[in-house]
């Protein structure tokens, strides 16, 4: 495996780094920002990731979209995900070449899951995709939800803890956050935003269509899961080509190191037995 | 001002430091390589775009796992302003962060001051400067301070450096087992695999870097001159008086600027405060290293 750093031109470069197998199997994959964070990801998480998938044989391309980490900000689009759209096949068009391939696999933790989910319906290069905590929502869908997915996670939290002692204790000692438990509490009883149901059937329609496989992870404590639940459980589940693991007691960005190795086998064990991204060019 | 403004203040928009108003911006052209080998490291080499007669290079170290990922685009920004002031800067990642080779757990003191070291000879080669200074954050002004004192460096910024290594230890884990308590991984009893060494906030020390970080201490300096000329940018206490003290002691002339005590690195809360304040820092930096090293 080699590892090098690589520019994707365009309007603002953007700046990427490639790990090249020693034995390649002509599979691409391509790794999106989480978030605000650069390129190695959540505690370096994409950094393993690159190197343990390039060592199995895929060119591995992570890169800085514009305005995060190396690649300076310059807006071309009106709306932040149509930048981040623009990028990644920008991006995907300098894997491809590199890699000699012509179907990728995209992984995004977060935000990048985000970025990935939007993305594959619009290229037909897209054959896998790996979403890990991403809330698939639109920013409108976002605004509305953000608040009701926050209080489900901290209600789920409170119920994993119902029998603690030592959380008890700390409620009558008066040193929880007591707001927090009531607002969690009365949200939890008040009705969320009915979601766009045709919409999102429409979209996970779209990638069975194009042959995509879809594996979505989630984190038990990442508010992500019960955006996912609202929006696109019922629809994403019906069909054929998406699996869905849900990883307890691990939180939104994988800050135990355990549960990060989890992550790690979880995908590095899709990749090896989700049908081949390697189908010959459309 | 907005979120987005706030970070493009840091990220890559730092106004001009000269308080004489010099005509500036300067065009930066960036370099991307991995240099030396076995541990490869990765460097970016930022080039002010008109060249000085007598290049002067400055290689910013950073500081600790997760604190080295939240201060990232503070360290873009500043490489940013710094170049555009006519400084080459190389801004690099240490042997197990980043991009660079290695796991974590394998790095110690001692092969991170040999990192910063390479460094200093691959910005040599890239920009022909004869000059080279340092400057690094948390446990990155640590390796700084260390490698300046090697190369006897015209000039040292010192930001926000290691002081007290115990107590840096100790708040790395109050501020994890805090973290921990209101998470859902204090329900996972028997993880499938513990890390030897000390976990916080996503990452692994080893034993024999967290000796190393507890021995820290003010006085940490090899001894004799550490800079010809020093920035120490720090909380204003005992400890850091003393270090100042330590500095123009062993011949350099140093000049302090106080900060508020702050876990900012750790934390996301008051993000707005945290890029106002990072950006005012970041204008004294690139100030004083033109006033002083230009």
């Amino acid at each position: 495996m080699i590892e090098r750093p690589v520019t994707i031109p365009g309007r603002e470069t953007l700046h990427a780094i490639l790990s090249a197998p020693a034995e390649p199997t002509g599979s691409g994959v391509l790794l999106l920002n989480a978030g605000r964070l650069h390129r190695v990801g959540p505690h370096r998480l994409y950094v393993g990731l690159a190197r343990r998938l390039a060592t199995a044989g895929h060119h591995v391309l992570r890169f800085d979209h514009a305005g995060v980490g190396e690649s300076k900000l310059s807006p071309a689009q009106p709306t932040i995900m149509a930048n981040f759209l623009d990028e990644t096949r920008r991006a995907a068009d300098l894997l491809c070449s590199e890699a000699g391939c012509f179907r990728l696999s995209l992984i995004g933790i977060c935000g990048g899951g985000d970025t990935a989910f939007h993305f594959a319906p619009r290229d037909e290069r897209v054959a896998r995709l790996i979403l890990v905590n991403g809330s698939l929502a639109r920013p409108g869908e976002m605004r509305a939800l953000g608040g009701s997915a926050s209080s489900q996670v901290t209600w789920r939290y409170y119920r994993k803890n119902m029998l603690s002692l030592e959380h008890w204790g700390r409620l009558i000692a008066g040193r929880s956050n007591r707001s927090l438990v009531w607002k969690t509490l009365r949200q939890r009883f008040r009705q969320a935003t009915p979601p766009d149901v045709d919409s999102s059937r429409a979209l996970w329609r779209t990638l069975l269509a194009r042959g995509v496989e879809v594996h979505l992870i989630y984190a038990e404590g990442s508010m992500t899961l019960d955006i996912f639940d609202t929006l696109h459980r019922k629809c994403a589940l019906a069909q054929s080509n998406v699996t869905l693991d849900v990883l307890p007691n691990a939180d939104h960005t994988f800050t135990s190191v355990w549960s990060q190795g989890i992550l790690l086998e979880r995908i590095m064990s899709w990749m090896e037995h989700a049908p081949p991204a390697l189908a010959r060019k459309n | 001002m907005d979120w987005a403004s706030a970070s493009r203040l840091v990220a890559g928009t730092v106004p001009h430091p000269s308080e004489e108003g010099e005509a500036l911006p300067r065009a930066v052209r960036m370099q991307a390589r991995f240099f030396r080998e076995r541990p490869a490291l990765y460097g970016m080499h930022y080039a002010p775009e008109s060249a000085s007669a007598a290049p002067h290079a400055i290689v910013l170290c950073h500081p600790l796992g997760e604190e080295h990922i939240r201060s990232h685009s503070v360290f873009v920004g500043l490489a940013h302003g710094l170049t555009r002031a006519g400084f080459h800067v190389l801004r690099f990642d240490l042997r197990g962060c980043g991009d660079s080779e290695g796991a974590l757990e394998e790095a110690t003191l001692e092969g991170w001051l040999d990192d910063a070291l390479a460094a200093v000879e691959h910005v040599k080669r890239e920009s022909s400067a004869t000059a080279v200074s340092f400057l690094g954050l948390k446990l990155g002004a640590t390796i700084a301070r260390r490698a300046a004192a090697r190369i006897k460096s015209p000039g040292l910024i010192l930001w926000d450096p290691i002081l007290d290594g115990r107590a840096y230890l100790e708040g790395l884990r109050a501020t994890h087992a805090a973290w921990l308590r209101g998470s859902f991984a204090n329900k996972q009893a028997d993880p499938p695999s513990r890390p030897s060494g000390l976990e916080v906030h996503g990452f692994v020390l080893s034993d024999v870097l967290q000796r190393q970080i507890e021995a820290l201490a003010a006085a940490d300096a090899e001894g004799g001159t550490v800079a010809a000329r020093v920035l120490l940018v720090a909380t204003a206490d005992p400890l850091s008086t003393a270090l100042a003290e330590d500095l123009r002691n062993g011949g350099a002339i140093a000049t302090t600027h106080p900060i508020e005590k702050s876990d900012a690195w750790l934390k996301w809360d008051h993000q707005m405060d945290r890029v106002l304040r990072v950006a005012a820092i970041q204008r004294v930096i690139v100030g004083w290293a033109v006033r002083n090293l230009a």
